[in-house]
């Protein structure tokens, strides 16, 4: 039994805010990754939600998951530089998709969320410690 | 101005919902079933048995419990295993909040036993 309310409901969606943030911080780490693990250019990465109903509180209350990780398909630029090490055969090079403003903003809107849900275990704390100085 | 009586009634549930129209009974359900299983100081005499010590003890174990489960995710964020600080911290407030409580209803303990002391016999 919790005694803070919502607190794995607020557990479940800092660590999924959390997820969010260190994925927006590999895709722009590897911003110019021409050759990664699988010998293609980099292809950003792109966290999607679910909610998830958290029976350990009864009520129905839902959490949040990450439901998968999913690699953007769309083509980045190809950069014509024959002295590169990874050029193909037209002195081409294929960088990678990730656009440094959408990744900005993304890592932004998951930290404002993360402060938000802190906020909220900040707020819940406060409501116990009133209610526990009613008996004082 | 939407009448309140021209809301559809299966959309009283939603948070979009008039506070008013909320449906409040799990609520209520909840904190009267806190009460039944004794957790006010009202809690009903068992023959033979003592309340007061069964209830201190429940109450002591569940809070070690909780202190258990702090100490073990502050174990885990030291050691690396475990990278969600927010884990450790949370549950280092459910074991602080659990623990005021439980002082609480100690203070209040005392303070009934001492006005039964005190009366004139």
């Amino acid at each position: 039994m919790n005694i803070l309310g919502a607190s794995s409901i607020t557990g479940s969606a800092l660590d999924a805010e959390k997820i969010r943030v260190d994925i927006t911080s590999q895709n722009i780490a590897n911003a110019n990754t021409t050759k990664g693990i699988d010998g293609k250019a980099y292809q950003r990465k792109i966290v999607a939600f679910e909610s998830i109903l958290d029976a350990a509180n009864g009520n129905g209350l839902q959490g949040v998951r990450v439901s998968e990780i999913f690699a953007d398909q769309s083509k980045g630029e190809l950069i014509n530089n024959p002295q590169h090490p990874h050029a193909d055969n037209e002195g081409n090079v294929q960088m990678p998709n990730v656009n440094m403003a959408f990744e900005m903003v993304d890592m932004m809107t998951a930290t404002r969320s993360y402060e938000a849900n802190l906020a909220v275990v900040r707020n819940a704390r406060q409501l116990a410690n009133q209610a526990l100085s009613i008996g004082r | 101005m939407i009448p309140i009586s021209s809301i559809p009634a299966n959309s009283f549930t939603g948070a979009a919902a008039p506070l008013t129209m909320r449906n409040f009974q799990a609520d209520l359900e909840r904190t009267s079933g806190l009460k039944e299983s004794g957790l006010t100081s009202g809690a009903s005499q068992g023959v033979g048995e003592d309340p007061f010590g069964t209830m201190m003890k429940k109450f002591v174990n569940e809070v070690d419990s909780k202190m258990k489960v702090s100490a073990a995710e502050h174990n885990k964020v030291m050691t690396g295993e475990s990278t969600n600080l927010h884990q450790a911290v949370l549950a280092g407030q459910e074991s602080s909040v659990a623990f005021t409580l439980m002082v609480e209803l100690r203070n209040k303990l005392v303070e009934s036993y001492q006005e039964l002391m005190r009366a004139q016999v």
